[in-house]
């Protein structure tokens, strides 16, 4: 269990993140949603308080994020962020090897259970055939798979997804989510993920966290966030709601 | 582990090859069993140092390359080409000029040099968006350059003789070898093998970006500190001894990563052993080239290093 409690950034100057609560609970799914440059990514990053919070508090499992050792955050908390290309010839499944990090020294090789971990969550996302390939040799998607693969393979039991479906064809944005929702309903993990598609929100996330200018603006759930009003609002178009004839969810049709 | 303890094998073979040979071949016979007293001392006390003092040099400057190249991510970082070297050879001059009396106020000054010319370097190719490779190629030429034309104006201080001997060693030499400089240098180069060694798996997340190791649990800011701190130490004792040998940190981390992939529990302490048998072969190439004179030991590395170099930056 992840919360946050009233926290603030601020880069430089520059407030990005200003006095935002959220709690992420056992098996629930938390979308945030927002425009370019609304501090989502910085939430995210402060969650995992990989960027330094201004004011407030952050607790993971009762403890306070700021008395834990990096280590110690990364064994809890997992991350899908946007892959940067690397320039250096590693493959997928050296890789995912370092999502074991916070389990080992600095030095030293994986033990038995690390190289099970990694086997399990390529087969999850699909990649046992890509294991000994280069990542520089896979596409835009098939690296974001590898990258959730790594987080899964660290068994963080928070889930900290950064856009996680952005260079995914449509099965593959399907078996992500699908991934997430499992183990958040079967193995009581918590989720968080920043997505720009209302529609894969409305239908996988519990809660749905609207955020502008660095506040959180709305929070409940898809029908109470995801109206009309709130999306002119935040997102300045115009859009059509109703409901998604096969899941009964809310479906949301933007208007040219 | 077993993978590397067979590379390990074989690499150490190669190295007493190659110190076999670097000690067989030379301007003049020389056997550590002869009966010509004139025969034994070329052996031990000029030959035998020269080329254990190539082998500790080589692998200092490899071992902090393919350091260096992991923690700033990018295969082009190297102490010379970062001006690391040329930092810790301004260090030496100093001393030289300062404190000549002081035998260990060179390799202490060198280091300094190399520690100050890693935080310039470092500050001037970061960006708040983070580090791209240009910029930091970039800032290594400026600062090259502008510790260059210090020493250069420096130099202007020297007699003639030393004029000569000084410009060699700025080129990279092993000729003034002695013991007690093997010694010393053994003995950096052992300690901060042993620490970048230890970074290596932290190296393998610093390598893929700085936010993928912070989230996975590395401790950035520390790994940061002593790779610098252990890199400086060994590119000041190996510049104070032998000037600037340059591209042995860019082509041995180069070499074993086509050779053997880029996990840096494999790379960082095999380019220890490579560098050493690149650097003795690289001496030895530099004796016999044009025997009886010499080569300098940093015009035979750079001349195999440049176009190494040119390559990978087209690659990228």
């Amino acid at each position: 269990m992840l919360e946050a409690r009233n926290i603030s950034v601020k880069y430089g100057d520059a407030a990005v993140l200003a006095d935002a609560s959220l709690l992420l609970s056992a098996g629930r799914i938390t979308a945030i949603v927002g425009a370019n440059g609304a501090g989502k990514t910085t939430l995210i990053k402060a969650l995992n308080g990989s960027v330094p919070i201004g004011a407030g508090e952050i607790l993971l499992d009762g403890h306070s994020l700021s008395t834990l050792s990096r280590a110690a955050i990364a064994r809890k908390v997992a991350v899908v962020a946007q892959e940067t290309e690397s320039r250096f010839p590693v493959t997928v499944r050296e890789f995912v090897l370092t999502g074991r990090f916070a389990y080992g020294s600095s030095f030293g090789w994986e033990s038995p259970d690390d190289l099970e971990a990694a086997e399990r969550a390529l087969e999850d996302c699909r990649l046992e055939n890509f294991a000994g390939r280069l990542m520089n040799s896979l596409s835009g998607g098939e690296r974001q798979r590898v990258v959730l693969a790594r987080a899964l393979a660290g068994e963080g039991r928070v889930l900290l997804l950064d856009e996680p479906t952005a260079n995914l064809d449509l099965a593959h944005q399907t078996l992500m989510f699908r991934l997430v929702r499992e183990r958040c309903e079967q193995r009581d993990y918590s989720a968080a993920i920043i997505t720009h598609d209302l529609n894969l929100a409305a239908e996988f996330a519990d809660e749905v966290v609207m955020l502008a200018a660095g506040k959180i603006v709305y929070k409940g759930t898809p029908q109470e966030v995801l109206t009309r009003d709130n999306i002119r609002e935040i997102f300045n178009v115009e859009v059509m709601l109703d409901t998604n004839p096969s899941s009964g969810k809310a479906r949301v049709t933007q208007l040219y | 582990m077993k993978r590397a303890a067979k590379i390990a094998v074989i690499l150490l073979v190669v190295l007493a090859a190659a110190i076999a040979a670097a000690l067989s071949f030379g301007a003049e016979w020389a056997s550590p069993f002869s009966a010509n007293a004139g025969e034994k001392a070329i052996f031990f006390d000029i030959r035998l140092p020269r080329v254990l003092l190539g082998a500790c040099v080589g692998a200092s400057l490899a071992v902090a390359g393919a350091a260096l190249q992991a923690l700033l991510r990018n295969p082009l970082a190297e102490p010379y080409l970062l001006g690391v070297s040329n930092g810790a050879a301004l260090g030496t001059m100093l001393a030289f000029v300062v404190f000549g009396n002081y035998i260990l106020a060179r390799p202490l000054l060198a280091f300094a040099g190399a520690a100050a010319a890693s935080v310039v370097v470092y500050s001037l190719a970061r960006t708040r968006a983070g580090m791209n490779v240009e910029r930091l190629v970039l800032s290594g030429v400026i600062v090259t350059t502008f510790l260059s034309s210090v020493i250069i104006m420096l130099t202007t201080l020297l007699d003639a003789a030393r004029l000569r001997s000084f410009t060699f060693w700025l080129l990279g030499d092993l000729s003034q070898a002695t013991w007690s400089g093997v010694y010393l240098r053994f003995g950096a180069m052992i300690a901060a093998t042993l620490v970048l060694a230890s970074q290596s798996r932290a190296l393998n997340l610093m390598m893929l970006g700085e936010r993928d190791a912070v989230d996975f649990g590395v401790e950035t800011g520390r790994v940061r500190l002593l790779v610098f701190g252990a890199s400086s130490l060994v590119v000041g004792a190996a510049v104070a001894a032998s000037g600037s040998v340059g591209y042995v940190g860019l082509i041995v981390p180069h070499l074993l990563r086509l050779a053997f992939g880029s996990d840096n529990r494999i790379v960082v302490p095999m380019s220890a052993i490579a560098g050493a048998a690149f650097v003795v072969l690289a001496d030895l190439a530099a004796r016999v080239a044009i025997a009886p004179r010499e080569l300098p030991v940093g015009a035979v590395t750079a001349l195999l290093g440049a176009p190494l170099f040119i390559y990978l930056l087209r690659k990228n």
